[in-house]
């Protein structure tokens, strides 16, 4: 499986994508420091707390790389189907599972790292913006980096599962544009904001979006092998 | 005899519609079985369903005497293929694509590249992205990749599509080669039948679905040979003379103005003779060579004799 995960990244030289990763988390830095300025210009407290701040970065984080997510899928799957280069692969002597499995491991890991790195990162210059220039109206305390820290992981986990709902939509008819789509949408969806309240908030919704995610990258393999490729 | 494939009674049903149907096909071990057939006869679902893209609706398959299931992907490491179009990764060049090749069928000599690269005439295109090939060099590439690690079968959908003559002729040579010296057993589909005729032990022909016939190459080149075809306006004084002054029994009256002479001993000029000299009106006197192709158009068209 190690094998096929690193032949899939060799194939698709998706180290490449660092820049994208770069520019991201450039992206959540300048966003937020953006939120700061502006509230602060305006008079107002930009963040109350920490958490507050640390919910903002994360929906913007869980964003976008739910798409990026979304964009792997349709290079590591539908381009696949549709350049009808998935034939080559299924004329190996290989496990169309396995084959399929190592694409989608692909896509949760580098979801559940991107996620759990980037908003490490956010805390972390967080935790150094309060320290230097005192940001927060109130003390910043080491349990609330603790619970951030196992908030974070379980949230993390949870975008990893839930990045590969576009695949429902996205297998059908081999479409690209639908997965990107579907993933804009969960994204949005899931990430709207407002009195520091989202769906991801909610524990359940995350926990049966993760879950659900799971299902159908389950169910996108489980009948692989009867299936004829045309 | 070892047939290395079999294939009984095999039927795909797509949408109610028989695409493929009760195929029993027999490929010996070691020869270049030509697969012909008209566009959309079913031979690429044929050799899908040997390739385990496509699952047969009904019969089996059996390949190296081991039954085809939809699990069995370690048979798939003894054959080499092209279905239909070669598709590579268009932004890789021939070489990484061969090398990912190698590394997916667990093929580990990778000397083995630059020596298919020179076999198929690809040796100078180093750093140049498949995506920028034409499609002849991409049906080279395609049979490089198929044939690099050495696979014992090799199935080949319209391999030489695309092709210059000079292409036809060097692949022509190659599938021969690999047929003798590596004793590889090829299935080639074609709907081209002068290639076909010329590499080819056993032809199969499928229509409709159906494989109308299978045949030895050479018991058709001993049935097809050459005839002198003759109008006139009186047959059967015609076959009276030649049958008794030229001594010729091997002839066919088609109709009330033709006969065909199958007989090769008397050229045109003495059957000529023999008749103006009798006194009767030869309109025309033609010599044929009843090629493969008049052969195969009759199955195709005729809709086979042991269909």
């Amino acid at each position: 499986m190690l094998k096929l995960i690193k032949l899939e990244i060799k194939k698709f030289k998706l180290f490449n994508y660092y820049k994208g990763v770069l520019i991201a988390n450039l992206g959540f830095i300048a966003f937020l420091s953006m939120i700061y300025f502006l509230e602060r210009n305006d008079g107002n407290i930009p963040f109350e707390n920490f958490e507050m701040a640390m919910n903002i970065s994360s929906a913007a984080i869980r964003t976008t790389f739910i798409i990026f997510a979304a964009v792997l899928i349709v290079k590591l799957i539908i381009d696949e189907y549709k350049s009808k280069s998935i034939e080559i692969m299924f004329t190996y002597p290989i496990g169309r599972k396995k084959i399929l499995t190592a694409k989608l491991m692909i896509v949760v890991a580098f979801t559940f790292i991107m996620v759990m790195s980037s908003t490490s990162l956010m805390a972390g210059l967080l935790y150094f913006a309060e320290a230097q220039f005192d940001i927060f109206p109130v003390e910043l305390s080491f349990q609330d980096i603790v619970r951030n820290v196992y908030v974070n992981f379980f949230y993390a986990l949870a975008t990893a599962g839930l990045s590969l709902i576009p695949l429902l939509f996205g297998m059908r008819r081999k479409s690209a544009v639908a997965t990107i789509v579907s993933a804009i949408f969960l994204a949005t969806v899931t990430s709207t904001t407002s009195d520091n309240i989202n769906l991801f908030s909610i524990i359940a919704i995350p926990v049966s979006l993760g879950v659900f995610g799971i299902l159908i990258g389950y169910l996108a393999i489980s009948k692989i092998e009867q299936v004829d490729v045309i | 005899m070892t047939y290395i494939i079999k294939t009984n009674n095999l039927t795909k049903i797509y949408q109610g519609k028989e695409v493929v149907s009760n195929v029993t096909m027999n490929i010996k071990k070691g020869e270049i079985y030509g697969f012909l057939g008209p566009n959309g006869a079913g031979k690429t679902t044929f050799m899908r369903m040997l390739m385990s893209l496509v699952k047969p609706s009904n019969g089996e398959i059996i390949i190296c005497g081991e039954q085809v299931t939809p699990t069995s992907f370690e048979l798939l490491k003894r054959i080499g293929c092209i279905i239909e179009y070669p598709v590579f990764y268009d932004k890789l060049t021939a070489k990484e694509n061969l090398d990912l090749h190698c590394e997916y069928t667990g093929y580990y000599n990778k000397k083995e590249i630059d020596f298919v690269l020179d076999l198929v005439k690809l040796k100078d295109t180093e750093g140049k992205a498949v995506k920028d090939f034409s499609l002849g060099m991409k049906q080279r590439l395609g049979v490089a990749r198929a044939i690099i690690t050495k696979p014992e079968i090799l199935i080949l959908d319209e391999p030489i599509n695309g092709l210059d003559p000079i292409g036809i002729k060097e692949f022509r040579n190659l599938f021969q080669k690999l047929s003798k010296d590596y004793g590889m057993t090829l299935l080639i589909s074609s709907h081209i039948l002068g290639e076909i005729e010329q590499i080819a032990d056993t032809i199969g022909v499928i229509k409709d679905g159906k494989l109308i016939k299978e045949v030895l190459m050479e018991d058709i080149r001993e049935e097809n040979t050459a005839f002198i075809e003759l109008k006139t306006n009186d047959v059967k004084k015609v076959a009276f003379e030649i049958s008794h002054t030229l001594g010729i029994s091997n002839f066919k009256i088609l109709d009330e103005a033709t006969i065909r002479i199958y007989d090769m001993k008397a050229s045109e000029g003495e059957i000529l003779k023999t008749l103006v000299v009798k006194d009767i009106l030869v309109e025309a006197i033609t010599r044929k060579n009843h090629s493969l192709e008049d052969y195969f158009l009759r199955i195709i068209n005729g809709g086979g004799m042991n269909a």
